[in-house]
């Protein structure tokens, strides 16, 4: 019998608790529902994520983007990295003054059209003349005797090529038309008796 | 079955928003919003969920606990009612108790009574619903509401009303 009065006791408490009404003036009902209306007129769902806080525990994931620049980034600064140590580890190398290796004249000649060969060997003997007469200003005494006041003399380079290979005993002066210099006595004794010898014959220094 | 409609979520703001409001304040010291929030969800959802009131108050619960989280403050629950000085009921003359009282009676239970108590008198959940909402047993649920019911009886020395009539 207690335990019914205890029972029905209990039963009434909890009416007369249950009776009391909760504020209902709290929620903004009219805001709620403007708010609802608009997330539904949101084209997708992920949209409505927007009114829904994101708890302050939980961290935003950047998605792709956050790890896209972390791996472009991790990326240059790695071939900027190798750059640097490939030009490090780059021996330095001196600037040698370069070798240019002049064409010869028989290798231009032998490139040219034949008709031209003639001319442009004639032009060359030209120029070897004249470096070879700036260079040597001695060994025109030496020099056989043109046939013609000008135009390069023929064999002129041949007595160049034995001069200069065996010396000035090794020439042999021609009969024909050479120098007349005493067979006896090829080398002259001073630059002077040289000069008047060859004084003699001017039209061998033409050209 | 479809998103919920208007007129459905006007009838549940309109049954359970207080209850949910009083549930929420329990938990944290912003009980509107997180309802609100809470309400929201309810209309994004995709589905009805097959129990709306049940689902209502699970997902203000998470979101009351993660409110009072991220406010990093350490106290416990029971103190959150502490600091609400605004008044949880309406006062009407038909009431048999008095409302502040009832409140003020509350406050002094223990987190887990008081959640109990609000969601069986006012949210109108069996101890079934509560018991999987706190994540504990129906036994467990049922004694924390008859604990918390006896102790604000005795401390509102309510005289229950002589209804039935004593066997002679």
């Amino acid at each position: 019998m207690c335990k019914e009065t205890e029972s029905a006791e209990m039963k009434s408490f909890e009416a007369a608790l249950a009776a009391l009404t909760p504020r209902t003036d709290r929620l903004d009902r009219e805001r709620l529902m403007f708010l609802a209306g608009q997330q539904s007129i949101l084209p997708s769902p992920d949209q409505s994520t927007r009114l829904r806080p994101v708890p302050v525990g939980a961290r935003r994931e950047a998605g792709g983007e956050g790890t896209f620049w972390k791996a472009g980034f991790a990326a240059m600064t790695a071939v900027a990295t190798v750059l640097l140590v490939i030009v490090l580890r780059s021996p330095s190398e001196r600037l040698d003054p370069q070798k240019i290796e002049k064409p010869s004249v028989r290798s231009i000649v032998s490139r040219d059209a034949p008709m031209e060969r003639r001319r442009l060997a004639e032009l060359n003997q030209e120029n070897y003349n004249d470096i070879i007469a700036s260079n040597f200003p001695l060994l025109k005494y030496f020099a056989k005797g043109k046939q013609e006041p000008s135009g390069p003399s023929r064999s002129y380079p041949a007595l160049l090529r034995q001069v200069l290979a065996h010396g000035i005993d090794s020439w042999q002066p021609e009969t024909s038309g050479a120098v007349d210099i005493k067979a006896t006595n090829t080398r002259p004794q001073t630059s002077r008796e040289i000069l008047k010898q060859y004084l003699a014959r001017p039209d061998m220094f033409a050209g | 079955m479809g998103t919920i409609g208007p007129d459905i979520l006007t009838r549940l703001l309109d049954e359970h928003g207080a209850a949910l409001v009083l549930y929420a304040q329990q938990l944290c010291d912003s009980p509107e919003d997180v309802v609100q929030e809470a309400f929201l969800s309810l209309a994004a959802e995709s589905q009805i969920p097959e129990n709306p009131v049940g689902w209502l108050y699970r997902v203000v619960r998470n979101r009351a606990i993660n409110a009072a989280r991220t406010s990093r403050r350490r106290l416990k629950r029971e103190r959150y009612a502490d600091k609400r000085d605004e008044p949880w009921f309406s006062a009407s003359v038909e009431d048999r108790l008095d409302a502040a009282q009832a409140a003020e009676a509350m406050k002094n239970l223990s987190s887990e009574q008081r959640e109990t108590i609000v969601a069986r008198l006012w949210g109108g959940l069996s101890f079934d619903e509560i018991a999987q909402l706190t994540g504990t047993s129906t036994s467990t649920v049922h004694r924390w509401y008859h604990a918390g019911l006896n102790t604000l009886r005795e401390r509102l020395g309510v005289a229950c009303a002589k209804k039935q009539n004593q066997p002679k």
